[in-house]
């Protein structure tokens, strides 16, 4: 990115930063999470998790970045510290804004590239004829390693690394290319995506055959959104929505200050964040909400959905649902789908390779196809173990430590450097200044305490996860004096992988062990290749630091 | 579909609809700033210079 880069028009920007928000998780997280957590009565703490926490953090992460850009910062560490410039530490806290990136590049790339070969493979009509089954071991030998006879998925590697040579194309143009492929790529995901919603809010009881009889796609809608207001009283619940706002936006990443770096000082921020995050608002509660439970309810019937609602449906089912719609159309339907996936996919992932291209020229004097080819080199290495390694669990423990504790933890510091150490009358000022439209004064008061709150609570709710998420059982041990049941999926209880070594102890089958034994293995070689890269960036910033106070001296 | 799902669905989608609307429509209908700013980077380099000193 050359030093005079800048986004070339407002709705560039605000399709980028959609484009960057809009992902994977607003198709196919979100609908799981509301039927996992009660169904109507979640879209309630959702929404409010959303005026709480995350409108707020876009107005924060926004304005920094803007803050930032005036002094030619374009990356989260040096960002942060134009913050408080007099405290070294939060450049090493912006480390996070840029690990982040490149570690969730790193899988985030590798799905990309499914949905990449299932448009190939639905063009092609590869899913004609087969069976629910038949597609769900479609995908199964997709991933595995073990069904070559030489251990390597080539498919799957291949569609890697186009998409990784993709991604990094489009970064050497800078911001320009990240701008075309979003006015490009926005209108047609959500042009795919009314198309699907309106199928899956009109599918009714056509789906139903003898094997489910009682397939409805509306029973599907009608669970999603039935209130069930006795669930608002579970903090899982408000822990989930908390989560899901948090994540659907790409809060904590470091991206969206880096994105909001390249415009004018004088620009406006308050209206582009509002405008950025309800356009991704209507592509999850609108498009995500109608399309897969509804139409997989329509064919395989609620209590079908109930048990197999995951993340895994859009590549082991969803291409079996669209066999039904007659040659043509499951054709069309499918490279709608998973079109929609891939646009939703490389909107986000070009946003995370700017940070790291941001920083690299502005410390570094790299230039656009330097720092992009870096990323690409960057994101191949540490993207092949999950790609080789994928049934050994290297890619959930990226996804874990990169895609869901540093968001969390970057996140927290970021909202308590913006409302308490740069202050909240700068801050109010940073949000306001150049504003097309006013933000209410009662977010003064919600930024400052109540979006780090609620963060804390998502911080210290993943640290403490209690036994089966049951926080009203835990609180009645603990009361009783029995201690506080923790969950495996806890924080504390994934550092010591606790979940594999009860597995490990609780069986004798040494086939079963030596699995086990792998997945550990693998999973601690993950631990370290994310920590080297940490190490890694913080040396790099530790060495832009130096130089910069040589040069200011 | 049951009546209090119809409600929650259509106020939600609404709700989201028109607020996305709304501000999309403000920012198209605001003063445009960026184009004219392909130069900004020329004041960028200019602030980051003050900001040496200032640091």
């Amino acid at each position: 990115m050359s030093t005079k880069e800048a986004w070339g028009s407002r709705v560039g920007l605000i399709l980028a930063m959609a484009g960057n928000a809009v992902g994977l998780g607003n198709f196919l997280r979100f609908p799981v999470q509301a039927i996992n957590n009660g169904g109507g009565a979640f879209i309630i703490p959702y929404l409010i998790c959303f005026f709480l926490m995350g409108i707020p953090l876009l107005w924060i992460e926004w304005s920094s970045g803007r803050y930032g850009g005036k002094f030619g910062n374009h990356s989260a560490p040096f960002i942060l510290n134009s913050l408080d410039p007099k405290r070294s530490v939060w450049k090493y806290v912006g480390v996070f804004g840029i690990f982040t990136n490149i570690a969730v590049a790193a899988y985030y790339c590798y799905i990309e590239s499914w949905t990449m070969s299932y448009m190939m493979h639905s063009l092609a009509g590869s899913f004609r004829g087969m069976d629910q089954s038949e597609v769900a071991d479609f995908f199964t030998r997709y991933v595995d390693i073990s069904s070559t006879s030489t251990a390597i998925p080539y498919q799957a590697l291949l569609f890697f690394i186009c998409c990784i040579i993709l991604n990094t194309y489009i970064l050497t143009s800078g911001l320009k290319g990240v701008e075309r492929v979003a006015k490009i790529g926005m209108p047609l995901l959500i042009l795919f995506g009314v198309v699907l919603a309106i199928r899956g809010l009109t599918l009714g009881t056509s789906g139903a055959s003898a094997q489910h009889p009682d397939a409805d796609a509306i029973a599907g809608l009608n669970f999603l959104w039935t209130p069930q207001f006795d669930s608002l009283m579970r903090p899982k619940v408000w822990l989930a929505a908390a989560g899901q706002v948090f994540f659907t936006l790409s809060l904590g990443m470091g991206s969206i200050q880096c994105y909001a770096s390249y415009i004018r000082s004088k620009d406006d921020v308050a209206l582009n964040a509002a405008s950025a995050g309800f356009m991704n608002e209507f592509v999850e509660v609108v498009l995500g909400s109608s399309i897969v439970i509804p139409i997989a309810a329509g064919y395989l019937g609620l209590d079908w959905v109930k048990e197999n609602a995951g993340f895994g449906m859009a590549f082991q089912t969803m291409p079996y649902l669209f066999s039904n719609w007659g040659p043509v159309l499951s054709i069309v339907a499918g490279f709608m789908w998973f079109g929609l996936l891939f646009f939703a996919g490389i909107t986000s992932s070009l946003a995370m390779g700017t940070p790291w291209m941001g920083f690299m020229r502005d410390e570094f004097n790299w230039t656009s196809k330097q720092g992009a080819w870096s990323f690409g080199a960057l994101v191949l290495v540490l993207g092949l173990p999950t790609v080789l390694f994928f049934q050994h669990g290297v890619f959930d423990e990226y996804d874990y430590w990169a895609g869901t504790v540093s968001l969390v933890i970057f996140a927290l510091v970021e909202s308590i450097l913006f409302a308490w150490v740069f202050g909240m009358d700068r801050g109010w000022y940073e949000i306001n200044s150049g504003g097309d439209i006013k933000v209410p004064n009662v977010y003064r008061f919600v930024i400052k305490f109540i979006t780090p709150l609620l963060l804390l609570f998502v911080f210290f709710g993943s640290v403490f996860t209690p036994f089966e998420n049951d926080w009203i059982a835990a609180m009645d041990q603990l009361t009783a004096g029995n201690g506080w049941p923790l969950d495996n999926s806890s924080l504390i209880r994934q550092l010591g992988q606790s979940e594999i070594r009860q597995q490990m102890a609780s069986t004798n089958d040494p086939e079963i062990l030596d699995h086990l034994y792998k997945r550990l293995t693998y999973s601690n070689g993950a631990r370290v290749l994310l920590l080297s890269l940490f190490i890694a960036i913080s040396v790099l910033v530790f060495v832009a630091a130096k130089k910069r106070s040589k040069a200011e001296s | 579909m049951t009546i209090s799902a119809l409600i929650l669905m259509i106020s939600t989608m609404s709700f989201v609809v028109v607020a996305m609307v709304y501000f999309f429509v403000r920012v198209l209908t605001a003063p445009e700033r960026l184009e004219a700013d392909l130069l900004d980077g020329q004041d960028r380099d200019e602030m980051k210079d003050s900001a040496a000193v200032e640091h």
